[in-house]
């Protein structure tokens, strides 16, 4: 855990490990959205900054 | 191990002199221990301390919630004292000098002293490097072990004895994954109750100030005091309101989470179920539930805390890139890799999974599951270029995905002899509950204590 010296070719290399990491968890949460969407609760999504519920 | 009873509250029932000896005593273990353990970036001088304590009680005032107890406070909270460095030398001058956070006036009043500032990881996010102006933290019950991040100096410096309680932060896990770690008490509360004003943030949706300590009898008096009046009020009329025997009758749902699980100590199971059989010996019923959509919500919870995360601190990534760590670089330069579409569907299933948990929370009054499966990893196993390798056994991330309230719990040693704990959640509010249920199981176990028997 000593300082690593700036290495900027492996630190991109990590950052590419990073994201095919995270792809497993954007499917994951993609696949969850697909589900939710066919519940008429999520008609109106509750994240955009105004109300929009009729 | 001290046993069950807060030494806090025993020096606050007899008088001024054994508050004194009590802070006398933290300050003398952390002048033994502290150059191995690293719990503080900024030490507070004791005897400024003993000299508050001393004068609240000459001058014949009551003492107030807190009176007399020390508080460590990670080092991203702004104390208007020492300088806020979030332990990144892109702040060793001060991030926003001048500013004191509503919870740090707030414990003042209240009558707490501050012990001084707790390290942390960088920005509350990457991982420590040694050869930085910073302290290195250590885990006090194994020196050769990492005691978690990124509130790893409050949780140490607890467990050590330093202090008797501390301020940490919450984004994915950081004050439930070092408290598990260190085996101290510690609360994740429910989103916006508590003040973050004065707090560097990390992920504006997922940030939580929350108090950590030996106890949850002392993380509750922590709680009263931190939180907003109205989300106070909520709380109080959302717990059991049966202080004498807060777990008689209780419904816990609980879920092991063991499929989610890659890697587990040997002895994490029969520790939770111990654990579970205290709470029926209480007189609570156990269900078994299933959490919903813990995959994709876990997965959502950790996708918006990148993101916002590289929101906040990419100018900060581009203008001073080599006063970071090197894991602070991969996490955010990573982070601004992940689409708006991506950040757009987690929102959708942090919405969605809060409304099914409400329903799930109409059936049970808590949900309790392991903190992790595992216990604290030794330091040479944390890496600054795969920072986030430890996390797959960890299961905070979920709860912060829906800001509801989660505390982790202590509940006995791993085959390493290493702290393993229990994450006791409850709905939106319920803080006053998970904390009434932790303290009814700490008064009939001896899970919790310092390093070093800190008693006369």
């Amino acid at each position: 855990m000593s300082t690593p010296p700036w290495n900027p070719d492996l630190e991109a290399a990590s950052v590419e490990e990073l994201v095919l990491e995270l792809s497993a968890l954007r499917t994951a949460v993609h696949e969850a959205v697909v589900a939710i969407d066919c519940a008429p609760a999520s008609a109106y999504p509750s994240i955009l900054p105004f109300e929009c519920r009729p | 191990v001290t046993g069950n009873v807060s030494p806090w509250r025993a020096s606050l029932r007899g008088d001024v002199r054994s508050l004194l000896e009590r802070t006398a005593r933290e300050s003398a273990a952390a002048d033994d221990r502290e150059r191995k353990i690293g719990a503080y970036v900024q030490r507070f001088d004791s005897r400024d301390m003993m000299a508050s304590i001393t004068a609240h009680f000459e001058s014949g005032l009551k003492p107030r919630p807190l009176e007399g107890l020390t508080v460590g406070v990670k080092d991203v909270i702004a104390t208007g004292t020492a300088p806020t460095t979030g332990q990144s030398a892109a702040f060793a001058t001060g991030w926003r000098p001048g500013v004191t956070a509503t919870v740090i006036d707030r414990l003042r009043g209240a009558g707490a002293v501050l012990a001084g500032t707790t390290t942390t990881m960088e920005l509350a996010y990457g991982v420590p490097e040694e050869g930085r102006p910073f302290p290195v933290p250590r885990n006090p019950h194994d020196l050769d072990r990492f005691p978690g991040g990124s509130s790893s100096g409050s949780a140490a410096g607890v467990a050590a004895g330093f202090f008797s309680a501390a301020l940490g932060t919450d984004t994915g896990g950081s004050i439930r994954i070092p408290s598990a770690m260190c085996g101290v008490t510690g609360l994740k509360p429910t989103y916006g109750a508590v003040p973050r004003d004065g707090v560097m943030s990390l992920g504006a949706s997922l940030d939580h100030v929350g108090p950590m300590a030996l106890t949850a009898e002392v993380c509750r008096a922590l709680f009263e005091v931190l939180a907003d009046p109205v989300a106070l009020a909520r709380s109080r009329t959302l717990s059991s309101g049966k202080s004498q025997s807060p777990i008689a009758g209780m419904r816990i749902g609980v879920d092991r989470l063991d499929r989610y699980a890659q890697g587990a100590d040997r002895l994490q199971p029969r520790r939770f179920e111990e654990a579970l059989d205290v709470f029926r010996g209480l007189g609570a019923e156990i269900v078994d539930v299933e959490l919903p959509l813990y995959e994709a919500t876990s997965a959502a919870a950790l996708l918006s805390m990148m993101s916002e995360a590289s929101m906040h601190w990419g100018p900060l990534l581009e203008s001073r890139p080599r006063d970071l760590n090197q894991a602070t670089r991969i996490l955010l330069t990573t982070g601004r890799r992940i689409a708006a579409t991506d950040y757009l569907a987690a929102q959708r299933v942090r919405a969605h999974c809060a409304g099914l948990l409400d329903a799930l929370f109409s059936e049970v009054d808590v949900v309790v599951t392991p903190t992790s499966h595992l216990d604290a990893p030794p330091m040479t196993a944390v890496s600054t270029l795969a920072p986030t390798s430890f996390l797959p056994s960890v299961h905070t991330g979920y709860w912060s995905g829906v800001g509801f309230p989660s505390l982790a719990v202590p509940i006995g040693r791993s085959s390493h002899q290493m702290p393993l704990s229990m994450l006791i959640n409850g709905p939106r509010h319920a803080d006053l509950r998970v904390l009434d249920l932790a303290i009814g199981f700490q008064a009939v176990t001896a899970h919790t204590g310092t390093v070093i028997d800190l008693q006369p």
